[in-house]
């Protein structure tokens, strides 16, 4: 097969099989960080894949335009119309090119100004209206907010400069001291880590790509990643028992909206499945709570399995490796040969 | 006295008057509490209508500031705002990242089986 070829190729299977596939492997999840890696490692390879199959399609269209030019004469006239047609795709293609390209760059930059401004706004009114500090503790911490909401326990943190980590009174009411302590934890280790970038490059891919089944999978995935992540960050210092009850208390709260409704995602809702107590485990997993659970009661943080995070790691140097050394080096190196 | 606290006291004092007040005004009620210098309340009502919960409004020479909503109509905005994406929706929105969304009862349910000691039945 042809180097534009193989490179279609990878770019179908990296943009919608695997994604879709990826997500369905459990073992992943236990070990979070290592698949983070390895799912931007497969949007980046996969981005690699398909700007790099059209740029290698359209080499391979000109430079057999130019061959048979050459050999047959010069002069518009002598091109046959196999030529014509190549030239025609040739140019659309590269068209199709620049426009993706201009679309992810717009889509990059509206996600961004739309995450900063709505990020700004709700800063600005929580520093005017939440109170700083939790109880009447001096030593209270700087960053936290408590938010007067009734009845509904929640926390929540807001990313960005000046991060901020919001608990509603009502979650200081229903937890105790050592769980909103963990509670807060997990909530800097996101803002530590800058998970919110993470998952805004994954909202990027999505919407510039039409909010297909695989970037949905990557952005889901990478959601419930992160909240494994920021777990594992808060039992380093807690141990799981806060966490686990901190989750129970604050995700069965009182429902804001009917009940009847669950939002459940797409993705989910396509897998329709017969068994009504399979979809409910679904429904749970695409929340991110069951995996996080499992975790939390199964899995001591230092008990990692070594030997799948090695597997995860290697796996996403080679995605980006195997079809840069395979593929595009040699195409690069034959390019030069030909051109020179 | 940190910027912060006297925006807050700032927007108090925007709240509770009638009629929209100058930065003279705004800074003869904060007075009664404590001194702060008459500049520091003018950068202070800029920023507040930089950031869009101000309004200033030009009366011949004096420029004017009132609140652009009322207290409860933030509050409100702000509240909606934390929980509005509590739920499916979450990985859309990257805005704010919740500690946990909201479950359905059939998901509480399910979370209540995991806790009561069987995290086997979890796929």
């Amino acid at each position: 097969m042809s180097t534009p070829a193989w490179l279609w190729l990878l770019a179908i299977t990296l943009t919608w099989p695997v994604p879709v596939l990826l997500a369905r492997a459990r073992r992943l999840l236990t070990v979070p960080r290592a698949a983070v890696v390895l799912w931007q490692a497969v949007a980046v390879a996969a981005l690699l894949a398909v700007f790099g199959a059209s740029l290698a399609t359209i080499q391979a269209l000109v430079i057999g335009l130019f061959v048979r030019n050459s050999a047959g004469g010069p002069g518009l006239r002598d091109i046959d119309p196999t030529g014509v047609m190549h030239l025609t795709i040739a140019v659309g293609l590269l068209l199709l090119t620049a426009l993706a390209l201009v679309k992810l760059n717009y889509v990059g930059i509206q996600v961004a100004r739309r995450l900063r401004r709505h990020r700004r706004r709700h800063r600005d009114l929580v520093d005017l209206l939440a109170r700083t500090g939790i109880g009447d503790e001096s030593t209270s911490p700087e960053d936290v907010r408590v938010l007067e909401s009734g009845e509904r326990a929640y926390a929540y943190c807001l990313p960005g400069r000046d991060a901020r980590v919001i608990i509603s009174d009502a979650a200081l009411r229903d937890l105790t001291p050592e769980q909103v302590a963990a509670v807060i934890e997990h909530e800097r280790a996101h803002l530590r880590a800058r998970h919110d970038l993470l998952l805004e490059f994954f909202t990027v891919l999505y919407e510039a790509a039409g909010r297909r089944a695989g970037t949905e999978a990557a952005l889901e995935q990478s959601a419930v990643l992160v909240e494994l992540l920021a777990d594992d960050a808060a039992r380093r210092l807690y141990g799981p028992q806060p966490l686990i009850a901190a989750l129970a208390t604050m995700g069965s709260s009182t429902p804001l909206e009917s009940p009847a409704a669950p939002k459940s995602s797409p993705v989910v809702g396509r897998s329709d499945s017969s068994a009504p107590d399979v979809e409910g485990l679904t429904e749970v997993t695409a929340l991110g709570v069951l995996p996080r659970l499992q975790r939390l009661v199964d899995a001591p943080v230092s008990i990692a399995p070594r030997g799948l995070a090695a597997a995860v790691y290697s796996l996403a140097v080679a995605l980006i490796a195997v079809p840069t050394v395979a593929l595009a080096l040699p195409w690069l190196l034959n390019t030069y040969e030909s051109v020179r | 006295m940190s910027l912060g606290h006297l925006e807050r006291d700032v927007m108090d004092c925007l709240w509770s008057a009638p009629a929209p007040m100058t930065v003279r005004d705004v800074h003869a009620a904060l007075g009664e509490q404590r001194e702060v210098a008459y500049t520091t309340v003018m950068t202070v009502l800029q920023r507040l209508a930089k950031k869009g919960l101000a309004q200033q409004t030009k009366d011949g020479k004096a420029h004017l500031y009132s609140a652009s909503e009322s207290r409860e109509q933030m509050a409100a905005e702000l509240m909606m705002d934390a929980l509005g994406d509590v739920g499916g929706a979450q990985a859309r929105q990257a805005a704010l990242l919740h500690f946990v969304g909201r479950m359905s009862p059939k998901e509480t349910e399910l979370l209540k089986a995991a806790l009561s000691g069987s995290p086997e039945r979890a796929p």
